[in-house]
């Protein structure tokens, strides 16, 4: 591979024949500390001291009670559209729709909150629970579908389903879900139907997050259904050629990743906002592919990356707030990362040689 | 002075060879075949005269002048055009446009009026006509093959080549093709051609060169030559005698029987038609032919990857067209051509991939038994020398080792049929005896083998009876013991 003619030398990459864990770890650590370097050159472009900064954003997301606890809640969509995503991507299909299927997780269990009488809480939380990820899990197995039937792009189609289910959930709160006070969002959910708290206003889904993590860790890992999703990952024909159900598991896949973000969606209505609005998420199921990719598709470690980007969406309301920057430098920096760090990945596997 | 001379051209792959000093030349208004089984180097020539690839040793010359090919753009300038089996046309846009992409005559703006009117003139003076409004996806793969003629020459090819042309096309449209190709010979245009079809050879081609693992068997006057003489040249001089033949008998009990076999391939085309044999326990079926001949979809048939009509039974139990399922998958082993495609998943491990076929063990939570799995894989890679331990991606290993984890999954499951396709391609002479060996291991404890192959001293070498595929259909069957590699190379060439 040719990158560059200098002087008669040519710059060329060369694949490594070693993997050497200790040159990858640098590899990363390096990336890290040119993500922050880039970051800071932000903070300088806005006449800010990029230490100050940094260190108020740690304190505010990490160390002090109201930002700890908002990261913590922040910490539950982002890994379980995570789980979403890498579900999806052990077998190489890309879910890009996990918002959507969030909204609709949420919409259907508001719905149910809303409109049903379903007892006390010990029954209303797991039969929206339920709900939530049967309804999510629809709005994935038409992608699976589409994909297996008619062999749609998943990506188009997971991502247009998106928009369908997020202007649903308008109409759903602007219209028969309005409450009395003519506001576009509906009458509070009964206690019931509330998700039970921890400590503080902090709920009890970080609990059903790691609980979640390690099931799907197993499952995947660990389990016949696992090993064949991998083996379909890998290689379609190879998956047909040793009997499995390749265009079946598309569908399952994609079910169970649809369910996944559903109770994302549950979990936010009755845990965050205990009524229905019409912005139920702030991108979580968008900002979950970069968690997915920078957790390495590794379900245990994607809740740390989730906790990690839930202190950085909270420290971004912190410079808001504080330093009046503009909250959307919270998203210059995911990217930054993002790009950094899957960018140094090629370093890892390839070694840039002068020839 | 010949128009193109090809000087003892080399090309090496890391250790392999894919040329090993081969001379090629080419004169004005002369059809030259290009004659060998894949992997004779066939392609590696084209892609170097292409610009494709570069030689590592040797020199193209044309019309006496030293050229330096580095990119197929400059081939095509110096007048070099190819055809290749997978068209590259661009299929939502036009003929029009996919013909016009690069020339040297379309600037910013496109003057179609004008361009339209060459190509007209071009099509007209040659007797090659294709819409040029149509979309690509449109055409049938004849007339998409047409466009690329056209566009190489109106690029100013005066060098054509067509790799397999006729692979993709019906016997007609194959018929019409021949005529498009003699007529711009007698244009003076040179044609170069690869095939596997002998009958195309006799027919159309002036001389024919024959290659053979990386070298050049021999170049000769087709005009002087006649077919039997054709494949004594390409089944090779150096077959050993009959060797290591097992004293088993073949038992009389049938274990796989076909009649009547029909089956369609990708493009819609007869792959396999009216076939119809039979093989018995502790047998070795082997079946020889030239590529394309109907050989890996009667495999896949029988394994259950395609659909067919006609009957297949083992064992006396029939199994239409089911999809591969796992009950049958245990009692069937199948050695797949395309090892890296069918036969592993590149990115998971070897034990992973040794796994494929099994049962997974799992403990009383019915998670996966990793510690037994490790030990199943350790003792298979020891038994079948893979060199490698249980963890090592299997993308990463080497042909000969892809094909003996490939071994050793479907041969440890002690299937009663094993289809084994070109078992031996691309492996060294140690992991041939391997492989083998293996299979003749089998086939003392009972099962009944297919073996699929192009090289004939292969087949002869360990099979009790030997067919002869011909365009889809059986052209006779014989007993290895009375069977000559001139029997066979007859067969493989015309129907009788």
């Amino acid at each position: 591979m040719d990158r560059k003619k200098d002087g008669g030398k040519v710059m060329r990459l060369t694949k490594r024949l070693h993997k050497h864990r200790l040159l990858d770890l640098f590899i990363t650590i390096g990336s890290l500390v040119l993500s922050i370097l880039l970051a800071a050159s932000i903070f300088l472009f806005y006449g800010i001291n990029p230490l100050t900064a940094f260190s108020r954003m740690v304190k505010a997301a990490f160390f002090e009670g109201y930002g700890f606890r908002q990261t913590l809640i922040k910490t539950v969509p982002l890994a379980l559209c995570a789980f979403s995503v890498i579900m999806c991507f052990k077998m190489k299909l890309w879910n890009i729709g996990a918002e959507g299927q969030l909204y609709i997780g949420g919409l259907f269990a508001s719905i149910i909150a809303l409109r049903v009488n379903t007892g006390p809480a010990i029954i209303t939380i797991p039969l929206l629970l339920t709900a939530g990820a049967i309804t999510g899990g629809i709005w994935g197995f038409i992608a699976g579908y589409l994909k297996a039937k008619l062999e749609m792009n998943e990506i188009l189609s997971t991502l247009m389903l998106n928009y369908i289910a997020i202007t649903l959930v308008e109409y759903a709160a602007y219209g028969p879900f309005k409450g009395a006070d003519r506001f576009p969002y509906s009458k509070p959910f009964r206690s019931e139907a509330c998700l039970p708290t921890l400590f503080s206003d902090v709920h009890i889904g970080i609990i059903l997050v790691i609980i979640f993590g390690v099931l799907l860790h197993l499952l995947m890992e660990h389990t016949r259904f696992g090993y064949k999703i991998k083996v379909c990952g890998s290689s379609r024909e190879t998956a047909e050629y040793a009997g499995f159900n390749y265009t079946g598991n598309i569908i399952t896949v994609l079910f169970i990743s649809g369910a996944l973000a559903g109770i994302a969606g549950m979990i936010e209505v009755t845990g965050v906002q205990h009524r229905l609005q019409p912005v139920i998420s702030s991108g979580y199921g968008f900002t979950a592919i970069l968690v997915a990719w920078l957790s390495k598709q590794n379900f245990l470690f994607s809740i740390v990356v989730a906790f990690l980007f839930g202190g950085l969406i909270v420290s971004g309301e912190e410079l808001q707030i504080a330093m009046r920057l503009p909250s959307s430098i919270i998203g210059m920096f995911q990217g930054i990362l993002f790009i950094t760090i899957l960018g140094s990945e090629i370093f890892k596997e390839y070694k840039l040689e002068l020839k | 002075m010949p128009l193109l001379e090809m000087k003892s051209i080399t090309k090496r792959f890391s250790h392999v060879i894919a040329n090993d000093n081969i001379d090629f030349t080419l004169e004005k208004g002369e059809v030259h075949v290009l004659l060998g089984e894949n992997g004779a180097g066939k392609s590696t020539l084209i892609n170097i005269l292409s610009g494709i690839y570069s030689p590592d040793e040797g020199e193209i010359r044309i019309l006496g002048k030293k050229m330096k090919l580095n990119s197929p753009a400059k081939a095509l300038s110096e007048g070099i055009g190819v055809v290749y089996q997978h068209f590259h046309l661009s299929k939502k846009h036009s003929v029009f446009e996919n013909i016009i992409l690069n020339h040297s005559d379309v600037g910013i703006f496109i003057n179609s009026k004008k361009l339209k009117k060459k190509i007209t003139d071009l099509m007209n003076r040659i007797d090659l006509h294709v819409d040029l409004d149509s979309k690509i996806w449109q055409l049938p793969v004849s007339e998409q093959q047409k466009v690329e003629i056209i566009k190489v020459l109106f690029h100013g090819a005066c060098i054509l080549v067509l790799d397999e042309p006729t692979a993709v096309l019906s016997p007609i449209e194959s018929e019409k093709l021949h005529k498009i190709i003699l007529k711009l010979r007698n244009e003076n245009h040179a044609i170069i051609m690869i095939t596997h079809k002998l009958n195309e050879v006799m027919k159309i081609g002036d001389r024919v060169t024959i290659l053979r693992r990386g070298k050049k068997v021999i170049t000769l006057d087709v005009k002087k030559l006649n077919k039997d003489e054709l494949t004594s040249h390409m089944i090779n001089s150096d077959c050993k005698t009959i060797s290591s033949k097992t004293s088993t008998n073949t038992s009389n009990e049938v274990l796989l029987k076909i009649h009547d076999l029909n089956v369609i391939n990708a493009r819609g085309l007869k792959a396999v038609s009216n076939l119809s044999f039979e093989i018995h326990k502790n047998e070795i079926f082997g079946i020889a032919g030239v590529s394309g001949q109907g050989q890996i979809e009667l495999a896949e048939a029988i394994y259950g990857l395609k659909e067919y009509t006609g009957m297949i039974t083992l064992s006396g139990k029939n199994y239409k067209n089911r999809s591969a399922s796992l009950s049958l998958l245990e009692k069937v082993a199948y050695i797949p051509a395309d090892r890296l495609k069918f036969g592993i998943a590149k990115t998971l491990s070897i034990s992973e991939n040794l796994m494929l076929k099994t049962k997974l063990p799992v403990n009383k939570t019915k998670l996966l038994n990793y510690k037994k799995i490790q030990k199943m894989s350790e003792e298979l890679i020891e038994k079948f020398q893979i060199d490698g331990n249980s963890n090592v991606i299997a993308g990463n290993l080497s042909g000969g080792n892809i094909q003996k984890v490939i071994l050793a999954r479907e041969l440890e499951l002690e299937p009663e049929l094993i289809i084994a396709v070109y078992p031996l391609r691309g492996l060294d002479i140690a992991s041939c005896e391997f492989v083998r060996s293996r299979l003749l291991a089998m086939k003392e404890k009972g099962a009944a083998i297919l073996l699929i192959s192009e090289e004939i001293d292969e087949i002869l070498e360990i099979s009790d009876r030997v067919g002869v595929m011909l365009e889809g259909e059986m052209n006779g069957i014989i007993e290895t013991a009375s069977a000559t590699p001139e029997w066979i190379g007859k067969r493989m060439a015309e129907k009788l």
